[in-house]
Order: structure tokens, then C-alpha cells, then sequence
């Protein structure tokens, strides 16, 4: 019947057109898996996963990425022979689902070090230590420490470490408001979407001081029952080639000073704790 | 420290993401058409063989969030091995997103070309392409594209999402600079303004697009944009050539 003839190509077309990927699927994974670092380092090419919250991780205005944990990985990088650095920005809660998914080779950003995430990756030598703050609207009864916030609405990061860890302390879930950058949470607060704000203090603090926001708000730093934890770059497990070469290189800033003069360059202390901490003494957070 | 830096320095960044949106809008949308008119005649297939599986993939798509599916192709898929690039990613689950929706334009297009002009189309003995592109589609296509452009504009809309997954797009360099700048109001009321004109002109192609159509399918092109009555008084000149009608003989 001649009338199917444009029916059925176009089924045709459709079917082969939904066909083909799956097709393709084998040989696009062999291309993974062993010798990542021999890889990059024969491309030339690296893609990291890098979050967005100055002064970890910050904007240049042409595009370009500054912060603490690029910077560093731009000086490692360079020093193994990697020129070309490919940034992929998502939320602190996407970094290792888009890494464990093959989307970057490693984590370049200020990663919390906690216990459980030390399960599922494979961590550096810390590049930045913090503690938490707890922000409230000036004049507004508010939380003074941590056991004190299960009793209000709490603003916080999605998928960053302070997450898990007001959970832990008490707080239910249905209390929890997660927002995707301190920016929004900041508005967040200020829209009085949540009653406190909990979060890690240098990003926040930068962010008040900039939009001169000191008179509206009231900032408890240090929180008496905080502990100070840290964070850094991490990497697949199976990625031991790669972690090796960034610890050895990572050492080697630390080693010079060189390190020290960069991290404080973002307005972070630096401290022995921090020069001496390593993937093990750090996760226990 | 750096010296604080403004919206100002931000704004051929962010500028720098209409490009990437139109270019998310237009493939997703090259993309949406073909499927549209695929799944809208496998729908209205006389085979259930073709037309469960036309049913199946327009409820799949629309059934389920955009959101979701777009999560699934990016941090999913990789884990069988199937690892697209985001851009990929992003305009196949729009489009075949958006061709769901559109399948059913199509669909009630053609259907709403009245059964007989086929069926006279057919026992004139006139071969199938001549029967698509002279008789069926020139009464169906103008129909389709007032409802097109809608989708055109949402499509646009839509593609804020792909910023979810590492595209650049206006979105993703509104969050980041309101993010980098810790003040999102100004640069969402900026990309508000500039979504609202990508729409305005989308909205202008698709007028221009709604006439094209309108000419190619021989109506009066003034009749289109006239109130009801006049195009009703103004009925299309026939499509069928006079020697197909029989007449002058």
C-alpha cells in the first residue's frame, strides 16, 4: 500500500534514531577506567568540579574561576604538566554524584572532609579549615549553639556537609530549608523563609560585609559547640594514580610556603593544624 | 584580597549566555519538530504496533518531570555507560520533551482537516507525496503554528533548566554572578528583562513564520491576521488545482 510509504520511513527513521545510542553505549565505556592520570596527562586536559562560594571558590568577571581550591589545583595542575583546566560548577550536594558519574576526573573545591563522604571518595591533604556560624535576623529570638537549633526553621547549603550534621543534632527534616548558594540564603533569611541561618562562616561573613548587612543581622562566630573541620580537593577511589601525584605536588606547596601565601591570600588563617592534617586525621568530622 | 567588583564587570559575562540559551531553544526545538510529527503520525497510525509505542514515549516524556529526566540523562545514564556531553543532554530532554507536547498539536491539526478532502484526494487517484504536501498539510500546517510559536517561546523558558546541569546558559551566569556578588536581585531583575525580550523576538519570528505558512498554503495573507468573521468570509481559495477538480472539461 503506497500510502504507508511515509508512515513507515518515519517509523523507521524514529526507531533507528532511539536505537543507535544504545548501540554506542559499550564502546563509549571502555574508554574509561584505568590509568586516569596517564590520560590527562597525555590530553594534556583536566575537567574538575568546582563549587561556587567565594572565597573557596569565586567568579572572575571574563568567566574564569579564582578561590582557594582552583587556585591550588591550577598550581598543581601546571606543576604535572596539565595545561588546560575544564570547570563543571554544581552544588556541593552534586560534586560527587557528577564524579562518581564520570561527568569531572576530581572534586577542585572546598569539600567538607566528613566521615561518611570519606567512605565514598578518596580526599587530599586539607587546603582549607572552618567553622560554622549561626545567623539571625538583629532583634529576633534565635538559636545560640547547635543543640539549640532543633527548635526553629534553619536555613542551610543543599548537599553540603552542615546537612548531615544538624540532622545529626536533632533537627528534623521538615525544619530544614536548603538553598542552592549563601547568596540565596542570605535573601532567604532576609525574606524570613527560615528562622537561622547555619552555615560555614567565611562565605557568609564576606557576603555580609560586602552588602554591609552587619546592622541588620546578628552572627554567632565561633558556635561553642562547633568543632573546627576541614576541607578538601577529593577524588575517585579508584583514581590512586591521579590522588598520588596531587598529594605529592600538594606536599610540595605546603612544603615551600608557597601554599601558605595563596590560602591566605583568600583571608584564611593558616595554621600547623592545617599544614599537617591529612586525608586520615580529617574524617573523623 | 580583589577589589570588589560590580554588575557592571559581570555583564559581558552574563551577556555571554544568549547565545548559549538561543542555541539550547533552537536545537532543542530542531530536535522537538521532527519528534512531534513522528509520534503525531505513529499516534494516528491504523497499526497498534506503531501506535502504543508513539503513545508510550509521548506519556513517558510527559508524565514525568523535566527535572528528573534531566538529572537521570546526566547523572544516570553515565552509570550505564552512556555518557553525553551536557549540551546533549540538555536539548534531548528538551526536545523530546517539548515534541510530546507538540505531538498532540500536530495531531489535533491533522485531524482537524476534514476526513472527506482525503478521501476525495484519494479516490482522484493522486499519489501519496501530492496528497501530504498539497492537500493535507497546506490546511493543517497553518493551524499548527499559532500554537507552535507558544511552544517556541516555552521552549525558550524552559531551557532555564539545562543551567542544572553545568550549562552556561542566562540562568546558570545569573546564579553564578548573584552568587560571586552575594546580591541576587539585581542581576535576576536583569535576566528577567533580557528573557523577556528573546521573547519578544521569538514571538516576531513566529508571526513572520505564522504568514510564510499562511502564503505557502495560498490563503490571503491579510485574512489571517482579519477577526473571525473575515476569514470566514474569506474562505481559503481551493488547494486542489482546477484539472484535479475535474473542472473545464
Amino acid at each position: 500500500m503506497s500510502e504507508d510509504w511515509t508512515r513507515r520511513r518515519l517509523v523507521a527513521l524514529g526507531s533507528a534514531a532511539l536505537i543507535t545510542p544504545t548501540l554506542l553505549a559499550p564502546r563509549l565505556t571502555s574508554a574509561q577506567g584505568q590509568g586516569l592520570l596517564a590520560r590527562l596527562l597525555a590530553s594534556k586536559k583536566v575537567r574538575v568540579g568546582i563549587a561556587n562560594q567565594p572565597p573557596f571558590s569565586a567568579l572572575n568577571p571574563d568567566g574564569t574561576l579564582t578561590g582557594v581550591a582552583p587556585t591550588i589545583s591550577q598550581l598543581i595542575m601546571t606543576r604535572l604538566g596539565i595545561t588546560e583546566i575544564e570547570g563543571f560548577i554544581g552544588t556541593y550536594g552534586e560534586l560527587v554524584p557528577g564524579m562518581q558519574a564520570g561527568r569531572w576526573d576530581y572534586i577542585s573545591a572546598c569539600l567538607t572532609v566528613t566521615e561518611p563522604r570519606c567512605k565514598q571518595v578518596t580526599y587530599s591533604d586539607p587546603i582549607t579549615s572552618d567553622g560554622r556560624c549561626i545567623v539571625t535576623l538583629k532583634g529576633e529570638k534565635g538559636p545560640k549553639k547547635i543543640a539549640e537549633l532543633k527548635d526553629y526553621v534553619v536555613g542551610l547549603l543543599a548537599g553540603g556537609a552542615d546537612f548531615r550534621m544538624v540532622q545529626v543534632r536533632g533537627v528534623p527534616l521538615a525544619n530544614l530549608r536548603q538553598f542552592p548558594n549563601d547568596t540565596a540564603l542570605l535573601d532567604g533569611l532576609l525574606a524570613r523563609r527560615f528562622q537561622a541561618q547555619f552555615g560555614s562562616h567565611p562565605g557568609i561573613a564576606e557576603i555580609i560585609r560586602k552588602r554591609g548587612l552587619e546592622k541588620d543581622l546578628d552572627v554567632i562566630y565561633p558556635v561553642e559547640d562547633d568543632a573546627v573541620s576541614f576541607a578538601a580537593c577529593a577524588f575517585r577511589k579508584e583514581d590512586t594514580d591521579l590522588h598520588a601525584a596531587f598529594q605529592r605536588e600538594l606536599r610540595a606547596l605546603k612544603a615551600s610556603g608557597e601554599f601558605a601565601k595563596v590560602v591566605s591570600s583568600f583571608g584564611f588563617d593558616v595554621d600547623d593544624k592545617l599544614l599537617t592534617a591529612t586525608p586520615e586525621t580529617a574524617c573523623t568530622f | 584580597m580583589t577589589p570588589p567588583k560590580s554588575l557592571w564587570d559581570f555583564l559581558p559575562f552574563f551577556l555571554g549566555g544568549i547565545p548559549v540559551t538561543l542555541e539550547v531553544t533552537f536545537l532543542a526545538m530542531a530536535v522537538a519538530v521532527p519528534v512531534a510529527v513522528i509520534l503525531a503520525i505513529g499516534r494516528r497510525s491504523p497499526h497498534a504496533l506503531v501506535r502504543w509505542p508513539a503513545g508510550f514515549v509521548i506519556e513517558l516524556f510527559r508524565g514525568s518531570s523535566a527535572l528528573v529526566q534531566l538529572f537521570w540523562a546526566f547523572y544516570v545514564l553515565p552509570l550505564f555507560g552512556l555518557t553525553l556531553p551536557p549540551l546533549l543532554c540538555g536539548v534531548l530532554v528538551l526536545g523530546l520533551n517539548e515534541g510530546s507536547y507538540m505531538s498532540e498539536i500536530v495531531r489535533a491539526g491533522l485531524d482537524a482537516v476534514p476526513k472527506g478532502q482525503r478521501e476525495a484526494a484519494v479516490a482522484l487517484g493522486l499519489p501519496a507525496r501530492y496528497r501530504l504536501f498539497r492537500i493535507i498539510l497546506p490546511q493543517a500546517l497553518p493551524l499548527m503554528v499559532p500554537p507552535f510559536g507558544n511552544e517556541l517561546i516555552t521552549m525558550l523558558k524552559f531551557t532555564a533548566l539545562v543551567s542544572l546541569v553545568t550549562i552556561q546558559d542566562l540562568s546558570f551566569r545569573a546564579t553564578l554572578i548573584g552568587d560571586t556578588l552575594g546580591e541576587n536581585g539585581p542581576i535576576f531583575g536583569l535576566t528577567m528583562v533580557v528573557y523577556f525580550i528573546l521573547a519578544l523576538i521569538l514571538g516576531g519570528l513566529v508571526r513572520l513564520l505564522e504568514r510564510a505558512v499562511a502564503r505557502w498554503a495560498g490563503r490571503n495573507v491579510t485574512a489571517v491576521a482579519a477577526p473571525h468573521g473575515a476569514m470566514l468570509a474569506a474562505a481559503p481559495p481551493s488547494p486542489v488545482p482546477a484539472w484535479a477538480l475535474g473542472g473545464g472539461r
